[in-house]
């Protein structure tokens, strides 16, 4: 179900609340919006209005955080019926959620929980992710997570498992470079062996996001600025992985819309440089 | 230490969402065990890491809370809030697969909570901001307009059924919480809220959220309607709280119904 058709939305930033105001009256040169699906799972009122707008005017991509395609609960068909309708009514460019699980029980944790890298697990979650594109009859994307613990039954390592589950489906990944860049420092990995293994083909979306230092571990909060190592990582992927739709994240203290698109706009100048071998920046790659 | 997938995910689940923290709850299980299950490391025990994942929980859902219900958190307070919140999601885990659902019992567990006693008011403040959330989230739908009364034969209003629209809901509450709502409100002492019947009408119109309060005539009216009574009803129920001017209150109701598009356009408006 991979399509390589899929098109090339170029640079983007998340959709969010604080912005829809400035998006809406000022229309600006973005190359598309990723919204978070479930926040627009709502019979009517004024997200649903302002994606209608957004959506008449820019691509949009649907990123779940809530699919939980590795629970060992069933799968949510309300959830799902719901997400298919909303696929059928904004058309996104594709649908996109987590290589992991949220909940467990019936109960919804709002996090995104690690697997364990087994053999059995992938052939579980592809399984699973092939009824959920039977389903909604649309590729889904699967997106690499930031993890604070991993488990003694694993059997290989998370590129392994990654790309095994996409190699499973024959889907595609949604590699998120700043969660590359957190689970390499919080389980002391080389981050660039991670990009190595993925294979180009696959990769059809970059995320790129800010974390929080702790000391002893990285939290993925997308409450910061890409920090310079995430940046070179990205221009890493890129020159290892080719120029993907790229997208820019910020959940939390989000400032004004200008930082998000100059931050995608970086991305762009990020991308062309490295592309054309020019030398990676910490401090931004001038036109 | 060999566990399904399944007992896996609730064995970590239960360490997550444990409200007396990762700590205790591993005192359930046997820690040896865990260890065996989870990687530890010279940075990070796993008990340091299952409590990332721990706190990451509390504390998004509790801030997700705190912005649901602005109102309430300001009159208990941080504390008193968070205390609140560790109790409510003990006892309701999110089975929504939006954050936006994870406060949905909230009110109902106020009014069940220890808390009732020394502030009754609090389950009805609460109520009235989840009515405010769900209002704002409501279904779309065309409002009655004045246009479309005009068309009634006059022989057809005796049986006219209006409707309320899906986005208006009306809140009988005993405390006058709607006080509280303004944050300007919230910094005086909320002792002397003192208990006063009012119905507050809520609605949505040009995607904001409106409320006001009725008198006893609006509110019999509007209750009236949204149990789909005719409009002969709903006059005959109302008349003879309006007295001599029931006529032009009836008018004067309807029309500021139309005004703020509280009313629905759907079928049910047939004669």
């Amino acid at each position: 179900m991979l399509d390589c058709a899929l098109p090339s939305l170029g640079f983007g930033v998340g959709l969010r609340r604080d912005h829809y105001r400035s998006v809406l009256e000022t229309r600006p040169p973005v190359g598309w919006f990723e919204i978070i699906s479930e926040n627009f799972m709502v019979p009517g009122g004024r997200p649903v209005r302002v994606l209608e707008q957004v959506r008449a005017n820019y691509p949009i991509v649907m990123h779940g955080v809530s699919l939980s395609i590795g629970s060992a609960d069933a799968l949510d068909r309300t959830y799902l019926t719901a997400l298919r309708e909303m696929a059928r009514r904004f058309e996104p460019a594709w649908i996109s959620d987590h290589l992991c699980w949220t909940g467990v029980g019936g109960h919804n944790l709002h996090d995104l929980l690690p697997l364990p890298y087994t053999d059995e697990v992938v052939r579980y979650v592809a399984a699973r992710i092939r009824q959920v594109q039977d389903f909604l009859g649309r590729p889904l994307l699967i997106e690499n997570i930031s993890s604070y613990l991993a488990f003694r039954v694993s059997e290989m390592e998370e590129w392994e498992f990654l790309r095994a589950v996409a190699d499973e489906v024959d889907c595609g990944i949604l590699l998120d470079i700043n969660n590359v860049y957190v689970n390499a420092f919080n389980h002391r990995f080389d981050p660039k062996r991670y990009v190595d293994a993925i294979p180009p083909e696959r990769v059809i979306q970059f995320h790129l996001a800010g974390h929080s230092d702790h000391g002893t571990y990285l939290l993925d909060t997308h409450d910061h600025p890409i920090c310079p190592e995430v940046w070179q990582l990205y221009e890493y992927a890129v020159r290892r992985i080719g120029q993907r739709a790229t997208l820019i994240e910020w959940d939390d203290n989000i400032p004004a819309f200008e930082v998000l698109s100059e931050a995608a706009e970086q991305a762009r100048r990020r991308a062309a440089a490295a592309l054309d071998g020019r030398p990676e920046s910490d401090h931004g790659v001038e036109s | 230490m060999e566990l399904s997938l399944r007992e896996l995910q609730g064995l970590l689940k239960r360490l997550i969402i444990a409200p007396d923290g990762v700590d205790a709850a591993l005192m359930r299980v046997h820690r040896d065990g865990i260890d065996r299950l989870i990687v530890g490391g010279p940075a990070l025990e796993v008990r340091q890491r299952l409590e990332i994942y721990a706190n990451g929980y509390f504390r998004r859902l509790l801030d997700c809370l705190k912005e649901d219900y602005p109102a309430t958190l300001a009159v208990i307070g941080e504390d008193a809030f968070r205390t609140l919140v560790s109790a409510y999601l003990a006892e309701h885990p999110s089975d929504s697969p939006s954050v936006l659902g994870v406060g949905r019992l909230l009110p109902e567990f106020i009014i069940r909570h220890p808390i009732a006693s020394h502030l009754p008011f609090l389950g009805e403040l609460a109520r009235l901001e989840r009515t405010l959330i769900e209002v704002f989230h409501a279904a779309d739908a065309p409002a009655l307009g004045a246009m479309d009364l005009q068309r009634v034969p006059a022989e057809a209003w005796p049986t006219l059924r209006l409707s309320l629209h899906p986005a208006a809901a009306m809140l009988d509450c005993e405390w006058p919480v709607d006080e509280l709502l303004e944050p300007a409100d919230r910094g005086r002492d909320c002792a002397p809220l003192e208990p006063r019947a009012v119905t507050i009408v809520v609605w949505r119109q040009n995607d904001e959220v409106y409320r006001r309060r009725v008198d006893r005539a609006e509110r019999t009216a509007l209750a009236l309607i949204r149990q789909t009574a005719t409009f002969g009803a709903v006059c005959e129920a109302v008349a003879p709280l309006l007295g001599a001017s029931a006529a032009d209150e009836i008018k004067s109701m309807l029309l500021r119904w139309l005004h703020a598009g509280l009313l629905w356009s759907g079928n049910n408006q047939k004669c």
